[in-house]
C-alpha cells in the first residue's frame, strides 16, 4: 500500500491486490506449459522415429537402405531429460561386428564409395514445420486456459 | 560478389576460393587432373587428401517488410576433409577453420566485405572414419558444417 499526499492535502491511498495470486498463476502456467511440451516432445520423437524408418524402408522419394531390416528395426527413441529425446539406432551390431550406429553414420554422411543417404537429416527437414506448429499449439492451448 | 540470381553456385565458388588457400600436403605429387578442393562428391578415383564443398540448402530467416523483395536467407554448407590418416584430417580441418575465420572481413575475397556472405557460423564438426569388413581403417573424414547469411535482392 502506497500513501501519497493529494492536492487537497489529504492522503490518497493506492492499494494493489492480487499480486501473490498472479505470481502463483504464472508459475502454474509455466509448469503446465513445461509438462505439456515434455509430453509433446516424446510424441514428436516417436513421429520422427517412424519417419526415419519410413525413409530407410524406401517409402519416401529417396534411396532406401534395406537389406536385412536390422537398421530400420533398430531405430529407437530415448528420453534424455525434460523436453529432450534422442532418435537413434539401438546399440547393436551386425554379424560382422560393425555397430549399426557406425553404418548409420556412413549412410547419413556418405563414404568414398557411397554417396550419402541422409535418412535422419531429410526426415528432420520434412518434419520440422510440423513439430514447430505442434509445439505452438501446445503453448497456445495452455495459455488459453490461463 | 555473390549475385542473387546465381547465389547457390556463387556462394559455393566463393567458399571454394577461400578454402583453396589451405596448403595441399601433397601438391608436389598430385596428378595434374586431380584437384585438392572440389565442389562435387568425390566418387571417381580420387587422389587423397581432398576437400569437397557442398551446398546444403537455403532457409529463409525473414523478409524485409511490406512490399519488399529483399529477403534474408541462411545458407548451409558442408565442407568435408577426406584425409589419409587422423593427423592429416585434424590438421586440414584446423587449416580450413582458420582460413574461413580469417577471411570474413579482410580485403580480396572476404566473405562479408566482398561476397556479401555474412555472419559465419560453425555449426558442427562430425568425424566419419571408414573401415572395411575386417576392421582395416580407410579414409578418415571430418565434415565441417557452416552457415552464412545472404540478402537476396541486394
Amino acid at each position: 500500500m502506497v500513501k501519497i499526499v493529494g492536492s487537497s492535502g489529504k492522503a490518497v491511498e493506492i492499494k494493489i491486490t492480487g499480486i501473490k495470486e498472479t505470481i502463483e498463476r504464472l508459475k502454474k502456467l509455466g509448469e503446465n506449459i513445461s509438462s505439456n511440451v515434455d509430453k509433446q516432445v516424446v510424441s514428436d520423437g516417436a513421429r520422427v522415429a517412424k519417419g526415419v524408418q519410413s525413409s530407410i524402408m524406401g517409402n519416401e522419394d529417396e534411396r532406401k537402405s534395406v537389406n536385412t531390416g536390422t537398421f530400420a528395426n533398430s531405430i529407437t527413441v530415448e528420453k534424455k531429460g525434460k523436453g529432450e529425446v534422442v532418435v537413434k539406432p539401438k546399440n547393436i551390431s551386425y554379424p560382422n561386428g560393425i555397430p549399426v550406429s557406425t553404418v548409420a553414420l556412413w549412410l547419413e554422411e556418405g563414404t568414398t564409395v557411397e554417396p550419402p543417404r541422409p535418412h535422419f537429416g531429410n526426415t528432420v527437414k520434412r518434419m520440422k514445420p510440423k513439430i514447430k506448429s505442434s509445439m505452438e499449439l501446445v503453448v497456445q492451448k495452455a495459455t488459453k486456459s490461463f | 560478389m555473390v549475385a542473387t540470381a546465381t547465389y547457390i553456385t556463387d556462394s559455393v565458388l566463393a567458399l571454394r576460393a577461400i578454402v583453396d588457400n589451405v596448403t595441399d600436403p601433397v601438391s608436389a605429387s598430385r596428378p595434374s587432373d586431380s584437384k585438392f578442393v572440389v565442389t562435387q562428391w568425390p566418387l571417381r578415383t580420387t587422389f587423397h587428401p581432398v576437400i569437397s564443398i557442398r551446398s546444403e540448402g537455403t532457409e529463409e530467416i525473414h523478409s524485409s517488410g511490406f512490399k519488399s523483395e529483399l529477403m534474408w536467407v541462411r545458407l548451409s554448407f558442408a565442407i568435408r576433409i577426406w584425409a589419409r590418416n587422423e593427423v592429416e584430417k585434424e590438421k586440414l580441418t584446423q587449416s580450413v577453420v582458420n582460413e574461413l575465420r580469417t577471411a570474413q572481413f579482410d580485403g580480396g575475397s572476404a566473405l562479408s566485405d566482398d561476397e556479401g556472405l555474412h555472419d559465419l557460423k560453425f555449426d558442427s564438426v562430425v568425424s566419419v572414419d571408414e573401415q572395411d569388413e575386417n576392421g582395416v581403417a580407410g579414409i578418415r573424414s571430418n565434415i565441417i558444417r557452416i552457415q552464412l547469411k545472404f540478402m537476396l535482392g541486394s
